[in-house]
């Protein structure tokens, strides 16, 4: 090799250095420069991009630039950014980040900012969300939400029609013990293990706790509020399931591989797995008690836009006000099979035709979109998350009695919110 | 001849059994890139049950990955030039020359080692975006032009560079750095190697710190590309090992050019140059 690789090195690092940016700061009469980081990935990104080009091909005074920010590091990006006065003016992330990216930087006000009509025309449950502290520091830009999702096939073998998936508790244990019997397979997966982040079994738990008429926590996010009948209804249903064979105890994923019969799983499996279905599935509503009520559990991203100046942040609301109009609205639910976030959409002939004819479905996640709730928005739910699975999780498998199970959730809960 | 043959045997099994813990992940990988999504979620088989070549293509073309490429080679390339220019001064420094505190030096050096990349992610974070380096090659490299991993490598191995040699050319009438450039570094030849393998290999497959600098695709690195396939709505790990398969070669060409040096290098060592 000689010296070759050093002399090549050597003009590494000057080349590096003379690359060195610079950036020249906005010509007096520029447009606005608006960032945007977002963690979408494939079609979502795509799409996103194709929108945001629209509209700065039909605003001379704003220029939207996108970012991909891996979502397993979207917040530590954010958290770095903040030390140094290089947050983005808008972020895009995770439902359940907002609280604590309302910590990590300042965030606008949004109720003043984007107009009335178009806020009160989004699902009352992600405003509701995003209001923290008497602002609207946040507004859901896509939604989703859990449905029941089954597999058609094992459906047939055990002599279920596969057009008629379960609509209750009661059903769905009817019909999970037919597929138990006839194909020797799990009827319906749970989710049952905490694993290290616990949001997986605790997100699913609450469609059931909501359902059985239950709360996760009381209304100001100050205490555990699921030990109550409600919740013991619902944790009993789990541990029932489990206990007649119709689910297992095990590693998430049995469904998606064939070997399960049904889950509770979100409509975004629908968009994923409509090209190149792994087999035959259909969907419907989550299950719900005969004297229970109708609920699901929402997700999706909202959109925040970081106090940096008051001119970009005027323009940041300009885009999401844009972006939330109806057309929008319509055009990013219908490329991307994400559930519309406003009632005048989601509600809509329109969309709903569109739906029918071409991702029939997704009808049930849609319809459900009335009955949605969303998770508690505190910046302690992912660490109040954990503490729940981990103790609901022994129930599961059955180390702990229910009464037990939902004492010791309850004291977790409570001493992850004391400790604060 | 019998007992000989069953110990060739029992060599070769031995063999084998390495060679298979090595590749069977990159046979894994294989297979799983030229799956379809649903078969990497249905199929658990490690032999190829079906030949999607495409996805190769649509995994390089879901982002601007040669633009991606380019980025990580200039990036790696600046900083490996950087270690080993910057590290063997400095190695070079501590294992020859005298100069006031340089056991205290070298002992803070050493501690420097101890301290975990995160915690002084952020306070470097804060210098390069006060020196206005976000989202540039700059903020990529300077920030890792030296490395203490390096300047200890090469000053152990200059330590055990006889004297004498230099000694000798000194006689002769040769300047410290000429003694530098003409004998000690053509005989650190494999310790160099060493330090350009893990260099490179860090630099490649270094993700937070490109992550947090970058902002643009005009400066995001391989790795970063990659982890959009990781999405939050599900994995698509057909891409994924496609793509990391791709981003795989530049590391093995890499640790073949330097690992012959390496071994040349060892093979002549102690003859004179």
């Amino acid at each position: 090799m000689h010296r070759t690789p050093l002399r090549l090195a050597a003009v590494g690092v000057v080349a590096g250095l003379a690359l060195a940016g610079c950036t020249a700061g906005p010509a007096p009469d520029a447009p606005v420069e608006v960032t945007v980081w977002h963690y979408w990935d494939g079609t979502n990104a795509d799409t996103f991009d194709a929108m945001v080009d629209e509209f700065n091909a039909s605003h001379d005074d704003i220029v939207v630039s996108t970012s991909n920010v891996p979502n397993a590091d979207f917040l530590t990006k954010l958290r770095a950014s903040a030390t140094s006065k290089t947050l983005p003016d808008v972020a895009i992330g995770d439902l359940v980040w907002v609280p604590q990216i309302a910590q990590i930087g300042t965030l606008a006000d949004l109720s003043g900012m984007l107009p009335a009509d178009v806020l009160s025309d989004i699902n009352p449950a992600l405003t509701a969300f995003g209001t923290i502290g008497g602002e609207q520091v946040s507004v859901p830009v896509s939604a989703n939400n859990l449905g029941y999702l089954y597999n058609k096939t094992l459906f047939e073998e055990a002599g279920l029609d596969p057009n008629d998936p379960p609509t209750t508790w009661e059903e769905l244990k009817a019909d999970g013990a037919k597929i138990v019997a006839a194909t020797g397979k799990q009827a319906y997966e749970l989710f049952t293990q905490a694993g290290d982040n616990g949001e997986g079994l605790t997100w699913n738990f609450q469609v059931n706790l909501w359902q059985a008429g239950g709360e996760f926590l009381t209304a100001d996010n100050s205490a555990a509020a699921f030990n109550t009948p409600a919740g013991r209804t619902a944790l009993q249903y789990w541990v029932d399931l489990i206990d007649s064979g119709i689910s297992k105890v095990g590693a998430w994923g049995e469904f998606g591989s064939g070997n399960a019969a049904s889950a509770t799983d979100g409509s975004w499996m629908v968009g994923i797995w409509a090209p190149d279905p792994p087999f035959d599935f259909g969907s419907g509503t989550a299950p719900y008690p005969e004297d229970g009520t109708p609920a699901t559990n929402l997700g999706g991203e909202q959109a925040m836009v970081f106090e940096n100046s008051d001119e970009k942040a005027a323009a940041a609301a300009e885009f999401l006000s844009w972006f939330l109009e109806p057309e929008q609205v319509l055009s990013w639910s219908e490329t991307t099979g994400m559930l519309p976030v406003t009632n005048s959409i989601a509600t809509g002939d329109e969309y709903l035709s569109w739906v029918d004819e071409n991702q029939p479905l997704l009808r049930p996640y849609v319809e459900q979109m009335a009955v949605a709730h969303a998770r508690p928005n505190t910046p302690l739910y992912p660490a109040i998350s954990l503490a729940f699975a981990k103790e609901i999780e022994k129930a599961l498998a059955g180390e702990v009695s229910v009464d037990d199970a939902l004492a010791n959730a309850e004291s977790a809960v409570n001493a992850v919110i004391a400790k604060g | 001849m019998r007992p000989r043959l069953l110990g060739r045997l029992a060599r070769h099994a031995v063999l084998i059994a390495g060679a298979a813990v090595v590749v069977v992940p990159f046979l894994w990988m294989f297979t799983t890139s030229l799956q379809t999504r649903a078969e990497t979620y249905t199929n658990d088989s490690i032999l190829p049950t079906s030949w999607h070549w495409e996805n190769y293509v649509t995994a390089w073309q879901a982002a601007p990955f040669g633009q991606y490429y380019l980025n990580s080679l200039v990036m790696a390339t600046g900083i490996v030039a950087g270690h080993l220019v910057l590290d063997a001064l400095a190695a070079y420094a501590f294992a020859r020359l005298d100069f006031p505190l340089k056991r205290a030096l070298f002992t803070v050096l050493l501690a420097a080692l101890m301290v975990p990349t995160f915690v002084t992610i952020i306070p470097a974070y804060s210098l390069v975006a006060s020196f206005g380096w976000i989202d540039s090659y700059a903020g990529l490299i300077v920030p890792r032009l030296a490395d203490v991993f390096g300047i200890i490598l090469l000053r152990q191995y200059f330590s055990t560079i006889p004297v004498e040699l230099e000694e000798a050319a000194r006689i002769d009438g040769c300047s410290r750095l000429g003694i530098f450039w003409r004998i000690v570094v053509p005989l650190a030849r494999p310790a160099f190697a060493t330090l350009a393998i893990f260099s490179f290999l860090f630099a490649w497959n270094d993700f937070l710190w490109p992550l947090l600098v970058t902002n643009s695709d005009d400066l995001r690195t391989i790795q970063i590309g990659l982890s959009a396939f990781v999405g939050r709505y599900g994995t698509s790990w057909n891409y994924l090992m496609a793509g990391t398969l791709t981003a795989t070669v530049p590391s093995i060409v890499v640790f073949m050019i330097f690992q012959r040096a390496l071994v040349r290098g060892i093979a002549m060592t102690g003859v004179k140059d």
